[in-house]
Formats: structure tokens, sequence, C-alpha cells
């Protein structure tokens, strides 16, 4: 039965056994189609991973060279190699913006891993200029793009097309080095075979453009740093540093050339600092810019047109102090022709604002003349020159000679005189006493600064104050003398202890100025133990109009002490009564021209001021010390006019300390 | 040995001999043959792949190789056209073996350990140096002369010495017909 039904069977299988052997294959073929793109989108995956981080590495390396280096030269050069060797470029080279964006330079950065067999193509590309939009770096510089050439024998606009299929380049890009949206830079690579633009390539290289651009500036930035380290901010002219240095080099030439003349011209601004206070910094400020510029100008006008070699600096050192260097010229009429112009220049009136604001300027020449001369010596003799200049009246030249040295030299001499004085103790305080007008009797004293040069030789200060204040000396002067009224005060207070007296002691205006000037007054006070309301410090209207601000704020410090603030020599200078009543003020010293005044020509004028003056300081709640008493009329009108205080010789002369002494033990 | 050989050599034998000759070839080695072209395999079983159809059509593994190379590249060639279509011949392609196909083989298998050939050209031949430890010489000469014939030329390749005879490193001297 199974032996004769089998072929049926048998057919019937293997029917079924084709259909299951072809479901099998195509099932397969499947299988291997599947497995086959599965491998295919894998290896895309794993190429693309090795791009990514082949990319991602480069740009981590551009990246360190660029945060690294401060030099623009080295991170280029860096960057080249880096960048032909990943693209595999035959030839990369650095063009420079120039010309304003016109045109790029060759910057002389430039890689080949095989320049032998390109030289023809590689010197011709760096001893080559492109105008804007001429060429590869041109058209980059234009529109601030990438660009790629994949086939430089059909390349239009490609000055280089010849000589490129000559040494066998075919193909090649360029990308800008951005700084905000200027571009400062474009590197061009070229390469053997043509290559097909490359668009993840160029994002690549836009993102190299934008770090090597963070290079250039912050070489830019380090570059401006220098420059305003240099260069006065308010006019862009050399600062002191800087002239210095420029002096300094002229004198190092001379060194060499003794013929070699050197000249420095000193310029100060007539009446600038009255401009400043009065119309304001901002007007002050255009008048030094405008003047910058007049002078520049003048200067490039006899020396641009000068046959000779001169070399000059103008500079600023700060104020309305300008100079001006000049050396290497043959013409030794050449410094006061210059200072002529500068004279001219600084006489043109400004305008500011529809405000009419004459110029003008003192000058001070000096020529280095001696071998041993320094900058900082022919800087102090131009000054000194100028000072000369500026006694003589506005618009003055003056030349550094003999006459002046002679005069600076007693100057530096009295300077060397003080600060011995200082070392040696030679400094003595006189006491002039102040008188209650009402009650006849002693109030108080003011303590006088003398300088005894020689046993028995007085110096008065005004002989020397000036000096002290220019050299600063006064500050340590000033702090002595403080301290040494305060011990006197504190001598005679334990000695009387019955009469409470005050002490004035004067403030100069660098000593106010010093940075923690209270806190002197204070170590003075607790040093001496004196009760701080018997102190009282004398300072000048200079004081408070210099800086209105500061100057309520350390006094009002003086007063939270519990010191006393009195105003010297109130309506010599710029007081302004509006503002009278911001300071702390608890005394008025009336100056002795008022007192002087009473009794003059037009007494009737002079009593009416001091009048004023007294009523002004009883509005107030100030008391009113006069000055310079001499006879019993000025003592008399005074009093009666409610004057508390007086001093004068009158009452008595300054004493010394043991003469000030007796007088408390013969009133107490 | 990257996998992408074995799918290649099992495509050539499957094409060139038969469907059951890459299964009979497996069973002949004791392999279970399961290559996909991104893992890495021993040699030894490339190796016993050759020995085992040279012994099946009594060539020696040499020739085997040498057939294998040649069949390869037109497989080769449609897998990764872009190899072939950047070069116009077969001296260029030769060429762009080192610069361009190896480094593009790195990037899909990052390790692949591929050989760097010498080329030297000279009076109208082409030296290429071959110095691998795997001694595959007889796999270049196929795929040079599978090359040629990709590009349509005649070339004849001698095999100046051979580290299978003890030299340093193979010497293949391609020459091309005027």
């Amino acid at each position: 039965m199974g032996a004769l039904n089998p072929p049926s069977l048998d057919l019937s299988q293997s029917v079924d056994l084709t259909r299951e052997f072809s479901r099998l294959q195509r099932a397969l073929r499947r299988e291997r189609l599947a497995r086959e793109e599965a491998e295919a989108i894998a290896e895309k995956g794993l190429r693309d991973l090795y791009l990514a981080q082949q990319r991602a590495d480069l740009l981590h390396r551009i990246a360190t060279v660029a945060n690294q280096s401060s030099a623009v030269r080295d991170a280029l050069n860096f960057a080249l190699v880096e960048l032909c060797e990943f693209t595999e470029s035959a030839f990369a080279n650095v063009y420079l913006t120039a010309d304003d964006g016109e045109a790029m330079i060759p910057a002389g950065i430039w890689y080949s891993p095989e320049p032998a067999a390109l030289s023809d193509f590689i010197n011709f590309s760096l001893d080559y200029r492109f105008a804007r939009g001429e060429g590869l770096p041109g058209r980059v510089l234009d529109d601030q793009r990438a660009h790629w050439l994949s086939d430089l024998r059909q390349a239009q606009n490609f000055p280089r097309r010849i000589l490129a299929g000559q040494v066998g380049l075919n193909s090649a890009f360029a990308f800008p080095l951005l700084v905000g949206e200027r571009v400062e830079a474009v590197i061009e690579f070229f390469a053997l075979p043509n290559r097909n633009v490359d668009p993840v390539l160029l994002e690549l290289m836009t993102q190299v453009g934008t770090q090597l651009g963070r290079v250039i500036e912050r070489d830019r930035f380090n570059a401006k740093l220098v420059f305003d380290a240099l260069h006065d901010p308010l006019t862009g002219l050399p600062n002191r540093a800087l002239f210095m240095d420029r002096i300094e080099q002229a004198l190092r030439r001379r060194e060499r050339h003794r013929e070699f003349p050197v000249t420095v011209l000193f310029i100060d601004l007539d009446g600038f600092k009255y401009v400043n206070d009065s119309v304001g910094h901002h007007a002050g400020d255009a008048i030094l810019c405008t003047t910058a510029k007049r002078f520049e100008a003048a200067l490039n006008a006899i020396l641009g047109a000068e046959a000779e070699t001169a070399q000059w600096t103008l500079a600023r050192l700060g104020g309305d102090e300008f100079t001006v260097i000049l050396d290497d010229y043959a013409d030794t009429a050449l410094p006061m022709r210059i200072a002529a112009a500068l004279l001219d220049a600084a006489s043109i009136a400004h305008d500011l604002e529809g405000t009419e604001v004459i110029g003008g300027a003192s000058i001070g020449v000096a020529h280095a003349i001696d071998p041993g001369t320094t900058p900082i010596d022919l800087l102090r003799a131009a000054d000194t020159a100028m000072y000369a200049a500026k006694n003589r009246g506005r618009g003055q030249v003056a030349v550094f000679d003999a006459e002046l040295q002679k005069r600076a030299l007693s100057r530096l001499h009295l300077e060397n005189g003080l600060r011995r004085a200082l070392r040696r103790g030679e400094f003595r305080l006189f006491y002039q006493p102040i008188i209650d007008m009402e009650s006849d009797q002693l109030a108080g004293f003011e303590a006088l600064l003398r300088w005894e040069r020689q046993r028995g030789e007085i110096v008065s200060p005004a002989e020397f104050i000036e000096v002290a204040e220019e050299t600063g000396l006064i500050v340590a002067i000033g702090e002595w003398v403080l301290n040494e009224a305060c011990l006197a005060a504190a001598r005679w207070t334990r000695r009387y202890p019955g009469k409470t007296l005050t002490m004035s002691v004067n403030v100069s205006p660098r000593q106010f100025a010093q940075p923690g000037f209270p806190r002197l007054v204070r170590a003075a006070i607790a040093n001496s133990g004196i009760d701080p309301a018997t102190l009282s410090l004398e300072v000048t209207e200079g004081i408070a109009i210099a800086q209105p601000e500061r100057a309520i704020r350390v006094m009002e410090e003086l007063s939270d002490i519990g010191v006393k603030i009195s105003l010297d020599d109130f309506g010599t200078g710029y007081s302004s009564l509006g503002h009278l009543h911001r300071y702390p003020f608890n005394t008025l010293k009336l100056d002795r021209s008022f007192v002087v005044g009473m009794g003059a020509v037009d007494r009737r004028k002079g009593i009416g001021i001091v009048r004023a003056v007294l009523d002004l300081a009883n509005t107030m709640d100030m008391k009113v010390v006069a000055e310079g008493i001499e006879t019993v009329g000025q003592r008399n009108r005074l009093r009666d006019m409610g004057c508390s205080f007086a001093q004068g010789y009158l009452y008595s002369r300054p004493l010394d300390a043991d003469s000030a002494e007796r007088l408390i033990a013969a009133r107490a | 040995m990257k996998g992408v050989i074995f799918n290649i050599l099992e495509q050539a034998v499957v094409e060139q001999l038969g469907d059951g000759t890459w299964d009979d070839l497996l069973d002949a080695t004791g392999l279970d043959g399961a290559y996909t072209s991104l893992g890495s395999y021993p040699d030894s079983e490339i190796m016993a792949l050759v020995d085992a159809a040279a012994g099946a059509l009594d060539k020696t593994p040499a020739e085997i190789l040498r057939w294998f190379g040649t069949h390869a590249i037109p497989l080769l060639a449609a897998k990764y056209p872009a190899f072939f279509d950047g070069q116009p011949d077969t001296r260029n392609f030769l060429l762009s073996v080192n610069g361009i196909i190896h480094p593009e083989v790195r990037k899909l298998y990052s390790g692949a350990g591929c050989p760097h050939f010498q080329f030297k050209e000279q009076a109208g031949e082409l030296i290429i140096g071959y110095n691998s430890p795997r001694k595959l010489c007889a796999l270049a000469h196929g795929f040079i002369d599978g090359s040629a014939a990709h590009y349509g030329e005649t070339v004849t390749v001698e095999h100046r010495t051979c580290m299978h005879d003890g030299a340093d490193e193979c010497q293949l001297a391609v020459k091309w017909a005027p």
C-alpha cells in the first residue's frame, strides 16, 4: 500500500519541500540584506563618529593653543601645520587685512609639508597683494565667508591659475578670521587632488576661524593695554612714562655723539585752572584736546616740512602741562621757532558752546648741556624755566640759563635744608596769645612755625612754606607742629589746671589732603591727653574749594572727634558765602587786611565789611577771631561791634614756649 | 582579519563556485561562519578556509589567495565605489592605498592592522614593497590583477622577492602592456 502510493505522496511532499526551500532562501536573502544594511548603517555611524572625534580633537588643539598663545604668529603657525595635516593640504598661507579692509597682504606665515615642489607657487603667493574681491583671499575679504574652489583649472577670478596648474595644485579653500564682523585675516589651503566642496569641513574651518580670531582680538587688546599704559587717555598723546623714556633714549644717543642736541619744552596753559574751576571739567577737557591737536599740527607744520632729520615727541604730563622733546636737529634756532609756533597755537581762542575762552601758554625751554644730565634734570629745568616765563606774564618763553639755574639751586638748597631741619629738630613753635575781647583775658594761643636755621637765626614760614608745600615736606612738618602744639597745651593744662586755654594749629592744604589726616589728629590728642575741644584746626579756603565733598567729609570726621575747625583768611580767596553753611566751621578768622581796612581812607566801607562778616558769623553761630590788632582804636571798635576774640601786637607778639608759659602763670 | 574580508571571500566563492561550496568549506574547517563586516576574526580562520579551498580545488594556497584577490576587486568596487571612482587608472589606484584607502579603513574600524606598501616608480614599472607578517603577498598580487581588470588595463605582476622564500620583504613589480 505504502509502496504504491509514495509517488503521489512524494510529489506532494516534494512540492512542499521546494516551496519550503524557496521560502527559506528568501528568508535567508532577507536576513543577509538586513545584515548588510545594518552593517552599512553601523559603518556610516562609525565613520561619522570617527570624523566627529577628529574634528573635535582638532578644534580642541586649536582652541588650546589659541587660549595659551599670546602671540598671534605662534598660534597661526601651529594652526597651519595642524590644519594642513587634517585637510591633507599641500600648502597653507595666511593673509592679513590691510589698507582699511581694501586689500589682503601675505603675512609671511605659511606651511607646506613638501614646499620644494611648489616653490614657484609659494613664492608668488608670499609676494602678491590681493585687492578686495580679487582672487581667493580678496573674495573671502569681500563677503566675509569661506570659499571653496574644487577645480583650479576651471577657476575664474583666480590670478594664480596657471602657476597652480604648473605645480599640480587642483583644489583650494579659504576662510576668514573674524573679530566681530571684521575680517582680520584669511587662511587659504591648496591640495593636489580635485576635491568637492565639503560643507562639514567648511563649518569646522569657520569655527577654527573664530578661535583664531580670538587670538588676534586678544593681541589687539594687549597692544591696547601697552598703548594705554604709555598714553594719556584724554588726548591720546604720549604720557609722562613714555615721554621720560623718549628723553632717556635721546640722552643716550647724546652720550655717543656729543654734538647731538636734545631740548625739552615745558608748556603750561595760562589760566587753565581758572577755566576748569569756573566753567567745569568738561570744558577743561575739551580745551586740552583741542590744544593737543593744535600743538601737533603746529609741530607737523614746522618739522614735517623740515629738510633736517629732527625727532620730536609731544606729550601731556597731566593737568595742563604739555611737553615736547626735540633732538637730532641742525638749526639751533629751531627750539625757539617751535616755542613761538606753540605760543601762537595756544593763543587761539576756544569756542565752548558759544562762550569764547581766551587761550595762552607759558613755555620753558631747557637744553641738555652737561654730560651727566638725566631725564629728570632736563624736565625739571624746563619746568623751572616755565615758571620763570609765567612770572614774566602771560605768553612768554623762558630758557633755562645760569640765572635760573642759580635760583633752582637755591631752591634745591632750601629743600635740602628743610629735610635737615626735620631730621635735626630745627623747627620751633611760637605762640601768639588769643584774647577774649570782653574780659581781656587770655583765651588761648595760635601755634606758629619758625625755623631756627642756625643758633639765633630764625627763618619765617614765608620763606620756606611754598617749597615745603611743593615738595610735600609740609606733611611731615605739619605733623610735627600738631604734636608739638598738643604737647605744649597738655603741659600747661597740667601745670595750671584752673585755666582752660585753646590751642589753634594751622593745617596746610597738602596736609589736609593726605589720607588718614583725622587719624593723625586723633593720635596727637591721645598722645598728649588734651581735651579735644581745646584744639582748633585752622584751614584755608583753598582746602574747601579744591574738593568740597571730600573736605566736608573730613571736617565732619574731625568734628566727631570733638576738635574745633576754624576758617582762616576768610574773604581773601574765592569763598562763596552761599556754601559756607555746608562746612562745619566753629570759628572765622577775620583777616588782618579787614582790620587795617577799618582805619583806611574809605573807613566807612571797611567798617561795613567787618560788620557784615561779624553778622554773618553770628547768623551761623560762629565765633570770630580778629587778627592783627595793633591799636586801641581797632580793639575798641571791634569790641563794640561784638567781635569775640582778637590777636595782634597790641596784646602780644608770638612768644616762645617759656614766655607763653610765664604769661599763663602771670594771669593764673 | 576584518569580517568584511570574510564576507567578500564568501561572496566570491558563492558567485564563482556555487552556493554549496562556502558551506562545504565551513564544514571542512569546522568554522561556524558567522562573520559580520564590523567584527574582527582570527587570521587563522581565513587561512583555514584558504587551505580548505586549496585542498578541494587541488590548488596551492597562494593560487587561491590570488584568485580571491582578483575576484574581490569587483565586489569591493561595488561596495566602496568612491575609492575607485576617485582614481583615473590602476597606477593611481594602487598609489592611493596607503594614503586614502587605508586611512578610510581605520575610520571605520579603529585599530585595523592595515599593511603599509612601499612604492617605487622606476623605468616602466612600479615596484611595490610589502612586508606584513601575514605574508599575504599573493592576495596583493590578486588585488593588482583585479584592479587592472577594473580599469580595463593589462598588467603583468612579477614577484621579484618573496617572504615565503626567506626574503625580508616581498617585491611585486607591476608592468603595463605597451
